[in-house]
This record gives C-alpha cells, structure tokens and sequence, in this order.
C-alpha cells in the first residue's frame, strides 16, 4: 500500500483515539478534573483546548500528506 | 427612547445597511432562473468564502445567548460544543470531496437528491426531506425569537420585541429572494467574518477588563464556584458530543455546503482552516461565559450574559458592536436554513407531487417557499413557546437518525434501500419509546440518550441488513466515479 495512504490512516486513527478521551466515560473520567492546573487552565479546559489544537494540526497534516498522494497518483496513472 | 438606545440601534441600523449593500452587489444572478445557480451559487465558490460559510451556518446566535449562559450556569459542560463542532469538520475533510464529486457529475442540489442518487429510492429521499425541514423548523423560529430578543436588548428595552422579528424577517427575504444560495454565501463571508474576529476581539477585551486575564478568571471561579470546573455526567456528556457529531452534517444547510466549492480542493483548504478560527472563537466565548458566573449581573439572567458583560464593559456603543455580533452569527445560520429548505420544498417535494414542473418554474416555488417559511417562522416567534428550547434539543437526538443513511452511505458500497428503511425504522422506534418511558431508559442505558441508544440499533441493522444482501451494480459504478 501507497506510504501516503497508510500515513492518512494513522492520522485519521490518532483523530479517532483523541476523540475517545472525550466521548468514552471510563477514559474520559481521567481527564475530568481541575488539578493539575496547566497554562492557568483547570485541566479539563486545558485537555479539551490541546484536543482542538491537536486535530487542527492534524487536519493540516491531513492536507499536505493528501496533495502528496494525488500527485503521486497522478504520476502513477501517466 | 434614550439617547443610549440611539446609539447602540444606530450602530446595528448601519450594520444591516453595510452588509446588504455588499450581499446584493455580489449575489448577482448570472442566468436569474437557473436552479443549480439559486440551489449551489453555480458551484463557484473559492475556500475562503466556503470556509466563512460553514463557519457561519454552523455558530449561531444561540451560541452568545443560550450557549453562552449554559456556561454560566452549569460550567465546563457547555464546551462539548466546541468538541463536536471539530470532530465534524474532520468528518467533512473525509466525505466532502466524494459528495462533491457526485454532486458536480450527477447535478445535485441537497441532502435529498444523494439519497435518491445513492439508493435510488425517491419516497426513501421524499421521507427524509420532510423529516429534515420538520425537525430544522423549530430552531428557526428559536432564530427569529434571538432576533426579537437582541432588537429589545439593544435598545434598552425601547423597541419592542415583536418590531426585531419583524426587521429581521425583511433583511434575511431581501436578499434571499433574490440571489438564494449565491447571495446565502456571500451573506455568510462578510457575517462570518465579523461574527470570528469580532467576537475574539471583544471576549479578550471583556475578560481583560472584568478579570485581568483568563488565569485570574480561573482563579476566581475555582475559590468560588469548583463545581463548574469539571463534569458531572460523563454519559450525558459523551451523548450529545455523539449526536453532534453524527447529525452535524445531516442538517441539510450543512450537507448544502459541500456543494458550493468549485472544487473538492477548495473545499479541502477550507476544512483545513476552519477549526483553527471556529474553535478559537467558540472556546474563549464559552471560557468568558464560565466566568461570567462570578458576575452577579450575568447571573441574574444568564442568557443575555454576553450582552450584559459588554453594556457592563462599555455602555451602548459596545452593547451595539456585541448586537451586530449575535446579529451576524443568527442571521449567517437562518438565511442557509430557509433557502435550504426552500429549495427541497421546491425540488424534492414539489417537484415529485408534479414532476413537469420546469426549472424556472422550480425557482419561482423556492422563492414562495423561502417567503411562506419565513413568515410562518416570524409569526410563531412572536408567540409563547414555553416548550420551544426543549423541542429544539429533542431534533438533535432525531437528526443523527439519518447519519447511517446519509453519512455511511458516503463511504461504503454495501448500503443499500433495506437497510437504510430497516435502520431509520428500528432506531426511531427504540428512541421514541426510550423518550416515553425514561425510567426504563435510565434502569438499562445510565445517562446514555434516547436518540443515541435508538442510533446504536439504527447504524448495527443498517450494517446486518447490508452484509446480508448483495451487493447493487449501480452503487458500484457510483464509487468507481471517485477514481
């Protein structure tokens, strides 16, 4: 399998796994708590604020890997 | 009236004016009767102004109202919002350019037209496009309420309620009628615009000025009010960050966007920058309204909390830039709704009653339908809707029904019209009995929702009925146009 298709998926499955710290109760309780308070932000404010960042930058990622794969498939298919 | 209320209705006035101009210079109809040019403005648009349009048509002004006084009063829960808003965006980098892809080679207007594509069922897609505007209806009314609402606020109490219904009503028709979807988007970039950096302007100076900063904030409420800063229902939590997810692109504005872009790249970028800005403004909004708990004023009456802060912050001038901000985000999210929703009156549920309309014709009833909407809307706004919030929360766990069959079918070829009727029937049935029997709801699923659970059961038949059927040539082909 294209090494850009494989990184979309890894990107995609880590988008998937941040989300389950806030949607799924058992491991979302981890981060249900004020202390420690990081930045000046209780932490639950603070782990949903890094959630926010972490898949805008993922998305970014997302963008460059996905040009990088239709070029190659571009390439491929002349 | 006060000589305060002037300035601040002055300011709005000015605002309504401004924006109009810029929406009827820039809307103008290339070919005035062309469906695809009312319906998806010609499928012309370039990322920015797709971006700003989704961002628009997704915060509206319950978010500095309602959402906002949520925060105030119950804390750190209301930011599920923000979660859900990113997810979705993630979900729309995934699926945006095949919709799109099928929207531009098979001319699709909405949410109903690739249902029927995609299952060639039109009573499947019929069905949906009634659910769909049923289920959307109440929060435009709930819009035009937030018009009345911010009208009287604005003026001190001068200008009555009903009159802010009224204004709005006028402004969204003018230029609706007129240029539909195009003059939608180009509503929607200027609005979206004002509604991101405005509203992130104003909440850094509001916090500064109240608190002296966000730690500070923080601070305060953890001495006086910790219980704010964390959740307590963790299943509550996770249930309507789920139904947000799942029914963010099942509300036909949203799907409608997908279709604007003149290219799946353009619409690509624009899923790239949108949550950096959307996020940005939503969290530090719902940050500010955690503290505003700490202010009596706000708590007084917490849903008009932002607007207190900024009349508190800097009298009328601030309260007037704070309005058009609520104005901006109310509007950008009700004019999508009501051309939307004209538009599958016209072409999905007119159309199939008498399918030899034209498509001039076609045009001329979404105009109707978008006036018939809009005034429908304004005239039960002006009225006393004590259940009205509730309904509106209930659509949210009915919305995520279409998700297997609208979303799923996006992304996989098995789906076919069984199991998209044996999903939307089972798992409306379990969450409308879960509805009215909530203990029994409570003693088997905890905290978990009706429509979640009833979802669950919807997405597991619309996969079982699926993988026992064979597999459709057509659908087949379909994929094979993404290649």
């Amino acid at each position: 399998m294209n090494k850009y298709v494989i990184r979309k998926r890894i990107y995609i499955g880590i988008v998937f796994l941040l989300m389950l710290t806030l949607i799924f109760p058992p491991i979302f309780n981890l981060f249900n708590k004020v202390e420690p308070i990081i930045l000046g932000l209780p932490f639950i404010i603070f782990w949903i604020f890094c959630i926010n960042v972490m898949i805008a930058v993922i998305l970014i990622l997302l963008r460059i890997n996905d040009k990088k794969l239709y070029a190659k498939e571009e390439e491929n298919a002349k | 009236m006060q000589n305060k209320s002037f300035i601040s209705i002055g300011i709005v006035i000015a605002y309504l004016v401004i924006v109009n101009l810029y929406v009827q210079k820039e809307s103008k109809m290339n070919r005035r009767d062309d469906l695809e040019e009312f319906a998806v403005g010609g499928r012309s648009f370039k990322w920015y102004k797709v971006m700003f349009t989704i961002l628009a048509t997704w915060y509206t002004g319950s978010c500095f109202t309602g959402a906002f006084g949520y925060a105030t009063s119950f804390g750190v829960f209301a930011l599920y919002d923000t979660t859900q808003v990113i997810a979705s965006l993630v979900l729309l980098y995934v699926i945006g350019p095949r919709v799109w892809k099928w929207g531009k080679s098979h001319n699709l207007l909405n949410l109903p037209d690739f249902i029927e594509l995609r299952y060639r069922d039109g009573k499947l897609s019929f069905i949906l496009a009634l659910y769909t505007i049923f289920i959307g209806f109440p929060w435009t009314v709930m819009a035009f309420k937030t018009f009345g609402y911010v009208i009287h606020s604005l003026t001190y109490g001068a200008l009555p309620f009903n009159l802010g219904i009224v204004v709005a009503a006028i402004f969204i028709l003018t230029y609706t009628l007129r240029g539909g979807t195009k003059s939608v988007v180009n509503s929607d970039f200027i609005q979206g615009l004002i509604m991101i950096f405005g509203s992130i302007a104003l909440i850094l100076f509001m916090t500064h000025k109240f608190f002296g900063g966000f730690t500070p904030m923080f601070q305060k409420v953890y001495e006086k009010a910790p219980e704010l800063l964390t959740i307590p229902d963790s299943a509550g939590w996770s249930s309507v960050i789920i139904a947000g997810i799942l029914g963010s692109f099942c509300w036909m504005e949203i799907f409608n966007r997908m279709f604007c872009a003149n290219s799946p790249e353009e619409l690509t970028i624009s899923t790239v920058g949108a949550p950096i800005l959307g996020a940005s403004m939503y969290i530090l909004l719902l940050l500010l309204g955690i503290g505003a708990a700490l202010i009596p004023e706000a708590v007084a009456d917490p849903e008009n909390g932002f607007l207190t802060l900024a009349n508190m912050a800097g009298g009328p001038i601030i309260l007037g830039f704070a309005g058009i901000i609520i104005l901006a985000a109310e509007i950008s999210s009700t004019d999508s709704g009501v051309v939307t929703g004209g538009i599958v009156i016209a072409n999905t549920i007119i159309k199939r009653i008498n399918p030899k309309l034209s498509e001039k014709k076609l045009v001329k009833v979404s105009r109707i339908a978008i006036l018939v909407e809009v005034s429908i809307a304004a005239i039960l706004s002006m009225m006393e809707l004590p259940m009205l919030m509730e309904i509106g929360m209930f659509t949210f766990q009915h919305i995520i029904h279409v998700f297997p069959t609208a979303i799923i079918g996006v992304i996989w070829k098995r789906g076919n019209k069984k199991s998209a009727w044996g999903g939307i029937i089972v798992g409306m049935l379990i969450t409308v009995t879960l509805t009215l029997f909530p203990e029994f709801s409570s003693q088997y699923f905890g905290g978990w929702a009706p429509g979640v659970v009833g979802f669950f059961f919807n997405l597991m038949t619309y996969v079982i009925i699926a993988l026992f059927s064979e597999q459709e040539e057509y659908v087949s082909e379909l994929f094979s146009e993404l290649d």
